[in-house]
């Protein structure tokens, strides 16, 4: 029923060794020029410049076909970002976004539709992405009748399908995205980026939004999928207990830049920078029980202006004098994990 | 503890019901809901969207607007009826006597007005003091809830300052003129979780130093358990089971709090489907008869349709189910 996506034979034969998703030093920045009279005042010698928001700095990942990939982080991290890059709705500034041997760049005249089509993305609010004038049944099959990949005639055939599979009755094919609650409408926006049959999900905070029930069952319906298409997830989310259910392997950003990359199970045993280890500290859980909290102090900085040498030092606990002036690479700490600090902690 | 004589709650709600009359019927957001808050007791509502869990704060601050009423029910704050006050009195309480901290801050802070000019407001409507006696009691508040620099903080705008920050305006704010109770709607739901630990932090603190009361509504059952000393769990409108937070999460006895506990994905085994409550909440306009958790409850069977009492389980801790989940 859906159109499959043909492939040569020896195209087959790359995608099986190389990782599905590959991203190298990939940065992004968002430049806001200056007023025209901010021109002139800076021209006159007075101290005003283009404000430079550095959104992704030299990220380097890649993603193993049929894993999921955690990215987690505060807000202005740059993790929604960097899901766009992946997700080729944005072109990096530097370095590139590989997806399936393919370069995605936003606009790129050389990107074929079918290369576009193995990547598809499911937003936060469900309510904001889906179109509230287009019934349903338009919303999931549009982008396939258009590609090609079903004839218009199979349409009603083909949604129905589509909203058997992430659990929606058939009958609600002709309703519009108002007379749906959160979580259905979460799964209309699911289905519709199943529709195309993509190989590479990116969830942007996808369960964000919701009632902890529904977040569950969108959860447990992301996994069957996951499971059943086989699919590669770039899961975005700021909740860890999310992130660690469903994600094979885990990135924490924080202001830009990858602080810790570790798989899922080493990340929650013995997170190594002090900034992962705040995360998991603040987190009230159930079973800890009422206590004190001892937060980490401070803000998050201005994207604008960030720390000088390691971003977080400002309101590290275990800071040191180096921390402000040189900024740590991102170094391996014990096996298969990278840690940007100067004192990882394993 | 309870060898002690109970001294006398600080605010009593008591069978209250909250509906709004709309053209396609009416809707009891709030049914039969009775609870306590006692003196320095943080008290937790949680429930889901829909729940009834805001609208019952906003019944107690009598912030309710046709077509919304309350129907029935009394609500006393230190032994005084506020449901029959009429509405230059209820203004005299709020902001005052009773205060509430809003899920927003930006929409909460006048845009135009500075974070000083906003204090003084606050105090003025209360209490006849002059602006810089108002900004020194503004600047004292400020640094009582974190905020450095709190002098020149008070001649900003609201958008100068950080979503946390903003809160923590809003707390100041709300603790001003020394209230007895407090309610805080949502308060952390929008902020990172480094910022919503500070804040949790920072509200025990003020509780623990203060006389003040509080009822935190949230939505998050790990915030309730990391903060609160009781807690009430509403559903479709009631309160399906409340007790001291250790009881409730620790041993719910209603199916709605195991349901809600078996969901949160952190403390389950990853990798493996979460133990999940089918289908969604009831429309509020058709409830079911008797129990509305039936149509989602795997425990349910015939007599659930009949009307449910609370009943209590342990040392104040009361549920409403008639198949109770086992105890210990």
């Amino acid at each position: 029923m859906l159109g499959e996506i043909d492939r040569t034979a020896d195209n087959k034969a790359v995608q099986a060794a190389a990782p599905h998703v590959e991203i190298y030093n990939a940065s992004r920045s968002f430049v806001q020029k200056m007023s025209p009279v901010e021109a002139l005042l800076s021209r006159a010698g007075m101290n005003y410049s283009d404000r430079v928001v550095q959104a992704v700095s030299d990220v380097s990942l890649e993603i193993p076909r049929g894993t999921a990939l955690g990215l987690v982080g505060e807000s202005g991290c740059g993790k929604s970002t960097l899901g766009r890059m992946a997700a080729g709705l944005l072109s990096a500034t530097h370095g590139e976004v590989i997806v399936d041997g393919v370069r995605m760049d936003a606009g790129h005249a050389r990107m074929s539709a079918r290369d576009m089509l193995r990547v598809q993305m499911v937003f936060q609010n469900p309510m904001a992405s889906l179109n509230p004038r287009q019934k349903v049944v338009d919303i999931v099959t549009e982008a396939a009748v258009y590609h090609g990949l079903i004839r218009r005639r199979d349409r009603q055939e083909f949604a129905a399908e589509l909203l058997r599979e992430v659990g929606l009755p058939p009958d609600v094919l002709n309703r519009l995205p108002h007379q749906f609650s959160g979580g259905q409408r979460q799964r209309i926006g699911i289905a519709r980026a199943l529709s195309v049959s993509p190989e590479f999900l990116i969830c942007d905070e996808p369960v964000a939004a919701l009632d902890v029930l529904i977040q569950a069952q969108i959860i447990n319906l992301l996994l069957e999928l996951k499971e059943r298409r086989k699919l590669t997830l770039l899961f975005i989310s700021h909740d860890l207990g999310v992130v660690r259910h469903i994600c094979d392997e885990v990135v924490v950003m924080y202001l830009g830049r990858i602080v810790e990359r570790a798989s899922t199970a080493d990340l929650f045993a013995r997170p190594a920078h002090p900034y992962t280890q705040a995360l998991f500290q603040e987190i009230p859980r159930i079973g800890s029980g009422r206590r004190s909290y001892e937060p980490i102090s401070g803000e998050i900085p201005s994207p604008l202006s960030p720390p000088t040498g390691c971003h977080f030092h400002p309101r590290c606990p275990c800071v040191i004098e180096k921390c402000s002036l040189e900024t740590p690479p991102l170094i391996p700490v014990g096996d298969a994990r990278l840690a940007r600090c100067w004192l990882p902690s394993v | 503890m309870n060898a002690m004589p109970p001294p006398q709650p600080v605010l009593e709600v008591e069978r209250l019901s909250t509906v709004f009359d709309l053209r396609a019927g009416m809707v009891r957001s709030v049914n039969d809901v009775s609870f306590i808050l006692k003196r320095g007791e943080i008290l937790g509502i949680v429930g889901e969207s829909g729940s009834g869990k805001s609208v019952t704060g906003l019944s107690v601050l009598g912030l309710i607007e046709p077509p919304g009423r309350i129907a029935a029910g009394s609500i006393r704050l230190e032994g005084r009826e506020l449901t029959t006050l009429a509405d230059a009195e209820k203004r005299k309480l709020r902001g005052n006597a009773i205060s509430m901290i809003f899920q927003d801050p930006m929409t909460t802070l006048n845009p135009v007005l500075s974070i000083g000019r906003q204090f003084f407001e606050v105090i003025n409507a209360h209490r006849k003091v002059s602006y810089t006696a108002a900004l020194d009691e503004a600047e004292a508040a400020l640094v009582q809830v974190g905020i450095p620099a709190a002098r020149e903080r008070l001649s900003s705008y609201p958008h100068e300052l950080s979503g946390g920050m903003r809160q923590r305006v809003c707390i100041a704010m709300s603790l001003i003129n020394k209230p007895a109770v407090v309610i805080a709607d949502e308060p952390t739901t929008a902020l990172d979780v480094t910022i919503q630990a500070q804040i949790l932090y920072m509200m025990q603190n003020l509780v623990r130093d203060s006389d003040v009361s509080l009822i935190w509504v949230t939505h998050d059952l790990s915030v309730v358990a990391g903060l609160c000393d009781r807690v009430a769990v509403m559903y479709a409108g009631r309160i399906v089971e409340t007790g001291p937070v250790e009881d409730v999460l620790g041993n719910p006895r209603h199916p709605y709090t195991r349901g809600l506990l078996d969901s949160i994905p952190g403390d389950a085994e990853p990798g493996h489907r979460l133990r999940q409550v089918p289908g969604t909440q009831p429309s509020p306009l058709d409830l079911p008869q008797g129990c509305s958790f039936r149509p989602r409850c795997s425990g349910a069977r015939e007599e659930c349709k009949s009307e449910l009492t609370s009943d209590q389980v342990g040392p104040e801790h009361f549920v409403r189910c008639l198949f109770k989940l086992g105890g210990d």
